[in-house]
Order: structure tokens, then C-alpha cells, then sequence
């Protein structure tokens, strides 16, 4: 029963597609499909898309599933590919099957490109990258040690143990400290599965375990919550700073509290804005340059041309003074 | 001749294309003890069962005392006076004596409105009924699951006499029990006739059942094929009747 | 071979497993305290307690599931919704005292669909709870709008965080469910009929039992009493995250079944239900404070089950069946 609703539900999405791609032939059609509708980070890439439409004078498709379903979104892609949406990019759910569909968005002279969510092998024109796991690893340890100094101790929460770009930004961190700060000491990682109750635990018992520790990591955004609650209740803020890859909207509270000291993120409404500012480039047949200012985005946007990616630029660093200016 | 207890008038029963009872008539009188006879599958299970409510009969109507009944469960067979003792017993292995003895039918006070068990008073009335039975229990706390067959059997009918019933139905109450233990039974059904209960009882065991029964009713492939006294007719009658032999079963089964 | 007593004569009366759980916790957290110079603290026996609080509610509700031979997998997304239920009044600024009220409620009401299901539907209680699992988790997701509620108002938080003569609120609470549940198992006829439907459905049916009646009253129960505990997860860890509860269930069964309830219905030990409870987060917490990786931990508790039970039904004294047991 449940599929089946999905089921009408996707293909409701699809004749709205086809509504909106009707309308307004006259001018260039840049395509976003994201892994699921309706949720804030994914609103806060289609308020970036809208602004660069208007910015570049391109119509902007936002369409995709109600679930975090890989068929229901292949099928919005191929729709959008049938319509001749010049250019659609995807935040790919399954990068295993989306080959097919790249092949024919070619033979149609389309622009199938992804962004958010790469598919390395499967033909895409480029990916357009929020951030990079290096910079995104580096920068927590960067901006941790300019508030806690060198000689500190440092917990690190993670989710589940299998997710390969926690496990990869971890790994970042490791280095960059290994790197540049020999004394900064980093616990070993641990691993709270999906909820903020385990992870509230873990780091209860770590500030137990090593009572010097003077910050503590949320490596997954479900530990987030669980971490800025423990400093709370053990009644340590200022003590120990709590930080992580958390959102503004989730850790907004922990940021005034003064649990978090700052989060580390990117922020998908430049995501959106450079998504869009690709497709088009890509339907004017322009290659992208080493560097590329754009007006409408905070800092210029690189390119690695071996790799085909379009890199959004370093992290975004979220306080509780500029907090308040996000909503994902 | 006494006025029966319970009527059965044209019971049928199938489960989905099997007919496990058809076209089935019997009076069962108080006081008597009526045996059920029959080979494995002739239908003795399911009719007491119908008379039990645990099955609804699929025709016909049952009457107590002349009213037409119909049971929805066997707590309504129960409130009219038939307890049965199921031949898989319907015990429950994981409580003691007493819980069995009084499930479905607890003593209870009420406190602030919830029910409460009265445990004390169920223990001294299974302890009475335990010795009025005879049947020794070193202890009564315990689960019935470690009793032997014999107890557990004492169990089942301390059940119906708890109930204080009317009729007491048996499925081969002695089918598992030892010689000494079938003899305190078979004793047990005589004196419920005497008290002026209707006994049915089913056994395999024609001497045992020429020993207790005051009318014998043989089934064979869910039909009454037949209905003696027990003073009127003989174990080879018996035998003959069940397998089919006899010439008033060969005759009714030609017609059927 | 001898029976095993169901420990019902006390509100405290100790069988085997009962002692064998009590000695395991014991000795867990002596070794502790001699491994961890953090571990012997007043503080920390409160974060462990603090920790077991919705795990004791939930296992609660669970013994009496499977002492029915029923069980409820889709008990923790029940949680989940009745922290959003929670989680919404309190973040409208609404009296913490309504918030007190939801949890059990939208929990009852929950019970009540679960048990529709699964006692009036007829669907085996594995099958029916597994697809209530799917629905209520579409059901958190939709409500949460793939955002968490994150840094609630701590109204509710304060007034359960106070003391009534001198008993923290949360013990109180527990203590009271305890004694609820004990007295409704072994002191009343619905302790009864559970206890005969779970060791036979159809016996307790020829015995006159109410089955739909008891079987629906038992869901209600389980989650009313998993409703109370989402108010103290709300109050304790401000924030309801997508994930949350996806784990309870599953712990839940562990330390009910460690406790020593069958898994086959028929038998129960509430106190077993908090021994087992205790000893699971007594590891969780120990383990950590002495540096086994959070990683680890999982596979301690697998192994300790195993253990338990295993040794159990290989020294004859775990009714693994109640077909042996009616044997005897
Ligand atoms: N619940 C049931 N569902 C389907 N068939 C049944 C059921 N109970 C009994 N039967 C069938 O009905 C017939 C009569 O069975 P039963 O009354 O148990 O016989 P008896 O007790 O005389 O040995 C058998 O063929 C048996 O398989
Ligand atoms: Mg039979």
C-alpha cells in the first residue's frame, strides 16, 4: 500500500513537472533534481537555484521524490530528459544505476550533470561540490584550535561506523592534526548509530572517562543534538566546546547556549545558486576556468578538470553570531 | 424417565469441505453417564466441542432444558452448566493448580473499581476440592506443566466441579493415565452421575466404558450410527457397531 | 526435570536468573571501578540510572508483550512520535503540563491502532508490528518535515528534574510502573489470562478467556508506558532527530529476554526486565570509561545474550520450549 502511494504521489510530481516545463519555452531550462523534497536543506538549494534563474535570466525546474527512493528519482530524470530540459543536474541517490539514464540525456544533446551527490563513473558533465572531505576535516581542526589552543584533548562522535565520508573526514582530521598540531591530542573515534540519545551517552561518559578533554566533535549531524546536550547537562559549557558538521537550524540553540562554539558546514543555498550557474554554462557550451568568480556567490568556485568538479569553495564556518542569517 | 438436560437436534458441522459431523440427534439426561464411541476421526471431539462452544455446529440447535441456546464462546457454555475437559485438557502448563482451576472464572474483590484476585480463598477451595478428589498434590503452587498426566487430569475435573455444572463433558479422560489412575477417574465420573450431573464421556476403552456408561452412542464418519443402554448390549455389539460390521450400520450406510 | 517457579510470590522475590543478573551487575561495576579511576562516582551511577530510564518504561510494556506471546518492533518510532507530539507543545511555548499529558496519551491512542492491527486484524504480532514500523517511520518523517526539533524550551525538563520528598521524579516514576505492572500481572485476572494466552492461545480460548480484550489492553499498556518514557526523553535530551527510538525496540527485546521472559510467551520476570536493563547500560557506560571503543560494545552485549542464554538451554534450566516442559 505504502509503495503505491508513493507511487502516485511520484507520478503527481511528474505531471507538475511537466506543468512547469510546458509554460515558458522561450527561455533556457536548468534542471535540479534533489534526493527528496520538502526537507530544508534541499528548500534552502532550490532558494539558491531561483536566485541564479533570476540572476542569469534561465528557468529553473526543482522536482524530485517524496522519498529517498533511487527509481522514483531516475524516472523524474528521465521525464525532465523526455521534456528536453536542456540542462539537469542530480543529486544522485543511487550512483549505480544513473549510467543508462546519462546515456541518453547524451544522445539527446542534454547536459546530465550532479551535484550535492556525485556519480564518479558514470559519464556526468561535472559535478558541482559543496565541499571537499579534506577541507571539511581540516577546517574543524582549524578552527578548534584557534579556540582551545594546541595542547588540548578532543572527543570525536561519530554515526553509524560504516559511513564512508564520516569515516573519510575523520580521517582528514587525524592528518591535519597529525600535520600541524603534534601536541593536540584526538580520542579515538566513537560511534553512536543514528540517534542523539547514544550519542548524548557516549559523550557523557567520555567528559567522565577524560575529565581534560576540552571539545568534543559531532562527526554525523544526528549526533549533534546528543553532544550539545551532554555539555548541558554535565554542565560543562565553557569548559568544553562542543562543535560538529551540524546545521544552522539544528544547532542554533546549542550555538546561543553556548554548547557549540561553532559548527562546520556548507551552505546549500551557494550550492544552489552554483548549480544553476553550471547548467547554464554548460547549455552555452562555455568550459569552466581554474577559478571562477561569479557575482552571485561569496567566494569564487574551482575547478579540477581532471576530476570534473566544480568545487563551491572552503566550508562554511557558523557562529552564533551569523547564525541567525541560515535556515537548513 | 427423567427430562433431559441438554437436547441435540440435527448438528452438523464442516470445516470448509470436510463434514466432520452431520445430521447428529442426542438427548443427555441428568444423572446418567452417556459414553461416546467411535473410531479416530469419527467426529466425538468436534461434538463435544459444539456442546462446549468452542465450535459454532454449522446446522442444527442445541437446547438446554427445552430453550434454544446458541454459544459464542465457551464462557457462555460455561454460564449455562457444561464444563469440559478437552482431550488436549486446555491447561495452562505455566500456572499453578488453582490458577487453572479458576481461569476465566477468578475470585475477585474489587479496589477502587480493578479487579483483584482473591488467592487466599482460590487455594483453600482447590485444596478441598483436591482432597474431595482424592488425588494427592504434594504442591499445589506448583505449575501444572510439572504434574503428571494423571494429576493434570484431577486438575481438569476439579475445573468442572468448580464450575459446579450440570453436565461434565470428558474427551478420553483416561487415554494417558495408568491403571490406578483410570480407576479413580472412572469412580470420579460414577459419583458426578450420583451427585445428578449428565456425564458424556468419550474412551476408546469398550470394558471401561461397560463399567461406568448407562447408554452407549457410537459415531463412525461423523454420523450417530447407533444407541444402546449399556445393561442391553454386549462388548461384541459394541465392536461390531464402531467398525462398521454390524448389519443396522451396513444398512443405514447403503441408504446414505 | 523440574519447572521453572514463575517468581511471583513477591514484588522482589528472586529466581535464578534474577540472582545470576544482579551478580553480573555487581561484578561489572567493581571491575569498573578498579579499570577506571573516573568510574566509582556518584555521578556516574546518575548518568547510568538517568540513562536506563526510557529503556526500564519500555521494557516494561515489552515483558507483558511477550509474556502474551506477542511483541512489538515498532515500539521505539511509537516513542518517537509521541516526542514529537511533546516536542511541538513545547515548542510552541504550551505548559509543560499538557506536554506531561501527550506522551501517554498519543502513546494510548498508538497502543490502540498497534493493537487494531494486530489483535482485531488477526496479523501475527511480528508481521503486523514490522509494517507499523514502515507507516510510523513515514509518519516521523512527514511530521518532522525532515528537520529535527532541536534546543526545546526546558520547561518540561525542570519540572521533572525536582524531587518529591527527597525521591528524584524519574525514580518515582519508574518505581510506580514497576509496581503498576507487577501488581496487574500477578495480583489480577488480566495477570492470569496474559499468562495463559501466552503460553497457549487456543487453551485460553477453550478456558474462557477474554483473548482480544486482554491482547488489546496489553498494547495499550506498552504504549502508554512508552509514551511516558518519550516525555523523558524530550525532557532529557531536548530534541526529537529522524532517527529517534530506531533502536529502542530492538534493545528493549535484548534486555527483556536477558531478563529472563520467554521469547515464546507464557513467562516473565519483571525484575529480570530491570536487571537486564541495568546490566546493559552498566556495559555501555563501563565499557567506555574504561576505553572499549563504542564500536565494541554491541558485540559485548550480543555475546553476553548469547552467553546467558546459551548456557541456560545447555544446562536445562531455560524452558526453551514449553513442549519439554509439558513433557515432565
Ligand atoms: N478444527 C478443525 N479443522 C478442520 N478439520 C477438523 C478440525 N477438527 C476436527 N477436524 C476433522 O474432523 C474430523 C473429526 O475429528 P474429531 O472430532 O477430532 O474425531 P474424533 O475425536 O472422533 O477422533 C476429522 O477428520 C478431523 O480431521
Ligand atoms: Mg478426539
Amino acid at each position: 500500500m505504502l509503495s503505491q502511494l508513493r507511487k502516485v504521489l511520484a507520478a503527481s510530481a511528474l505531471s507538475l513537472v511537466a506543468a512547469t516545463a510546458a509554460h515558458a519555452a522561450d527561455k533556457h531550462k536548468v534542471a535540479f533534481v534533489p534526493q527528496l523534497i520538502g526537507i530544508p536543506y534541499f528548500n534552502a538549494m532550490e532558494a539558491g537555484g531561483n536566485r541564479a534563474a533570476k540572476d542569469l535570466g534561465v528557468d529553473f525546474v526543482y522536482s524530485g521524490p517524496v522519498d529517498t527512493n533511487p527509481v522514483d528519482q531516475l524516472q523524474i530524470v528521465q521525464n525532465l530528459i523526455d521534456q528536453g530540459v536542456e540542462a539537469v543536474s542530480v543529486s544522485v541517490l543511487d550512483a549505480s544505476s544513473i549510467a543508462p539514464v546519462v546515456e541518453s540525456a547524451k544522445a539527446k544533446g542534454i547536459k546530465l550533470f550532479t551535484s550535492d551527490s556525485d556519480a564518479p563513473d558514470s559519464g556526468r558533465a561535472v559535478y558541482v561540490a559543496q565541499a571537499t572531505d579534506e577541507g571539511l576535516g581540516t577546517t574543524i581542526i582549524d578552527e578548534l584550535v584557534k579556540r582551545v589552543g594546541e595542547d588540548a584533548t578532543i572527543g570525536i562522535v561519530s554515526g553509524e561506523a560504516t559511513a564512508s565520508n564520516l569515516n573519510a573526514w575523520i580521517g582528514f582530521m587525524q592528518k591535519e592534526a597529525a600535520a600541524k598540531y603534534p601536541k593536540l591530542k584526538l580520542l579515538a573515534p566513537q560511534f553512536a548509530g543514528g540517534t542523539a540519545e547514544r550519542a548524548a551517552q557516549i559523550s557523557g561518559d567520555l567528559m567522565a572517562a577524560n575529565p581534560d578533554i576540552k571539545a568534543i566533535i559531532a562527526v554525523a549531524s544526528s549526533t549533534c543534538p546528543g553532544v550539545a546536550q551532554a555539555i548541558e547537562t554535565a554542565g560543562k559549557i565553557g569548559s568544553v566546546i562542543g562543535t560538529g558538521y551540524c546545521s544552522p537550524n539544528t544547532a542554533r540553540s546549542y550555538l546561543k547556549s553556548g554548547a557549540f562554539g561553532f559548527t562546520v558546514l556548507w551552505d546549500p543555498e551557494q550550492l544552489g545558486y552554483l548549480t544553476v550557474w553550471a547548467g547554464k554554462q554548460l547549455i552555452d557550451g562555455k568550459s569552466f576556468e581554474a577559478e571562477n568568480k561569479i557575482a552571485g556567490l561569496d567566494k569564487p568556485a574551482t575547478y579540477d578538470a581532471a576530476k570534473g568538479i566544480l568545487l563551491l569553495g572552503p566550508p562554511a564556518v557558523f557562529t552564533k553570531d551569523n547564525v541567525d542569517k541560515f535556515n537548513f | 424417565m427423567t427430562a433431559p438436560f441438554l437436547v441435540a437436534r440435527n448438528i452438523a458441522k464442516r470445516f470448509g469441505a470436510l463434514t466432520a459431523l452431520a445430521d447428529v440427534d442426542l438427548e443427555i439426561r441428568p444423572g446418567e453417564v452417556l459414553a461416546l464411541l467411535g473410531d479416530n476421526g469419527a467426529g466425538k471431539s468436534t461434538f463435544i466441542k459444539v456442546l462446549a462452544g468452542a465450535h459454532p455446529p454449522s446446522d442444527g440447535e442445541l437446547l438446554i432444558e427445552g430453550k434454544a441456546v446458541a454459544f459464542a464462546s465457551p464462557k457462555d457454555a460455561a454460564a449455562s452448566g457444561i464444563a469440559t475437559i478437552f482431550q488436549e485438557l486446555a491447561l495452562s502448563e505455566n500456572l499453578s493448580i488453582a490458577e487453572n482451576v479458576f481461569l476465566g472464572r477468578e475470585l475477585k474483590r474489587s479496589i477502587f473499581g480493578i479487579p483483584f484476585l482473591k488467592r487466599a480463598e482460590m487455594r483453600q477451595r482447590v485444596d478441598s476440592l483436591l482432597q474431595e478428589l482424592d488425588a494427592h498434590i504434594s504442591d499445589p503452587e506448583a505449575p501444572v506443566g510439572s504434574l503428571s498426566g494423571g494429576q493434570r487430569q484431577a486438575v481438569a475435573i476439579c475445573r468442572a466441579l468448580n464450575l459446579n455444572a450440570r453436565l461434565v463433558i470428558m474427551d478420553e479422560p483416561t487415554a494417558a493415565l495408568a491403571v490406578a489412575e483410570t480407576r479413580k477417574v472412572l469412580a470420579l465420573t460414577r459419583r458426578l452421575a450420583g451427585r445428578g450431573c449428565a456425564v458424556v464421556l468419550i474412551s476408546h476403552n469398550i470394558s471401561e466404558v461397560f463399567e461406568v456408561a448407562d447408554r452407549i452412542v457410537v459415531f463412525r464418519r461423523g454420523r450417530k450410527v447407533a444407541e444402546r443402554l449399556a445393561a442391553e448390549t454386549n462388548h461384541e455389539e459394541v465392536v461390531s457397531l464402531i467398525t462398521g460390521a454390524h448389519p443396522d450400520v451396513r444398512a443405514l450406510e447403503k441408504t446414505n | 526435570m523440574s519447572a521453572v517457579r514463575q517468581s511471583g510470590t513477591g514484588v522482589f522475590s528472586m529466581n535464578g536468573r534474577e540472582w545470576s543478573l544482579l551478580v553480573a551487575c555487581l561484578l561489572a561495576v567493581v571491575i569498573f571501578s578498579v579499570a577506571s579511576p573516573h568510574y566509582a562516582n556518584p555521578g556516574n551511577a546518575v548518568t547510568v540510572l538517568r540513562n536506563s530510564v526510557e529503556l526500564l518504561l519500555i521494557g516494561l510494556g515489552m515483558t507483558l508483550l511477550l509474556a502474551m506471546g506477542g511483541i512489538d518492533v515498532s515500539i521505539g518510532i511509537v516513542m518517537g512520535l509521541a516526542a514529537i507530539a511533546i516536542g511541538r507543545i513545547l515548542g510552541a511555548d504550551g505548559s509543560p503540563f499538557v506536554a506531561l499529558v501527550a506522551g501517554p496519551l498519543v502513546g494510548a491512542l498508538l497502543g490502540c491502532v498497534t493493537a487494531a492491527v494486530v489483535v482485531l486484524g488477526r496479523v501475527p504480532a511480528i508481521v503486523g508490528t514490522l509494517g507499523l514500523l514502515g507507516v510510523y517511520r513515514t509518519a516521523v518523517f512527514a511530521l518532522l518535515g525532515g528537520q529535527w526539533l532541536s534546543g526545546l524550551p526546558s520547561s518540561l525538563t525542570d519540572l521533572l528534574a525536582t524531587t518529591v520528598l527527597g525521591i528524584p521524579v524519574p525514580a518515582l516514576v519508574i518505581a510506580l510502573a514497576y509496581l503498576i505492572v507487577w501488581l496487574a500481572l500477578r495480583r489480577t485476572p488480566y495477570g492470569l489470562h496474559l499468562l495463559a494466552i501466552g503460553n497457549s492461545e487456543e487453551k485460553a480460548r477453550l478456558s474462557g478467556i477474554p483473548l482480544i480484550k486482554v491482547r488489546f489492553m496489553t498494547f495499550v499498556i506498552s504504549g502508554v508506558l512508552t509514551g511516558i518514557a518519550a516525555t523523558f526523553y524530550v525532557a532529557t535530551y531536548r530534541n526529537v532527530e529522524m532517527s529517534i527510538g530506531s533502536t529502542s525496540a530492538l534493545d528493549a527485546i535484548a534486555a527483556v529476554i536477558l531478563g529472563g521472559t520467554s521469547i515464546l510467551g507464557g513467562r516473565c520476570s519483571l525484575l529480570g526486565t530491570v536487571l537486564g536493563v541495568l546490566l546493559l547500560r552498566i556495559l555501555q557506560n563501563g565499557l567506555l570509561l574504561i576505553g572499549v571503543p563504542s564500536l565494541w560494545q554491541p558485540v559485548v552485549t550480543g555475546v553476553l545474550i548469547i552467553g546467558v542464554l546459551g548456557f541456560e538451554a545447555a544446562s536445562n534450566r531455560l524452558p526453551l520450549t514449553r513442549f519439554q516442559r509439558a513433557r515432565a
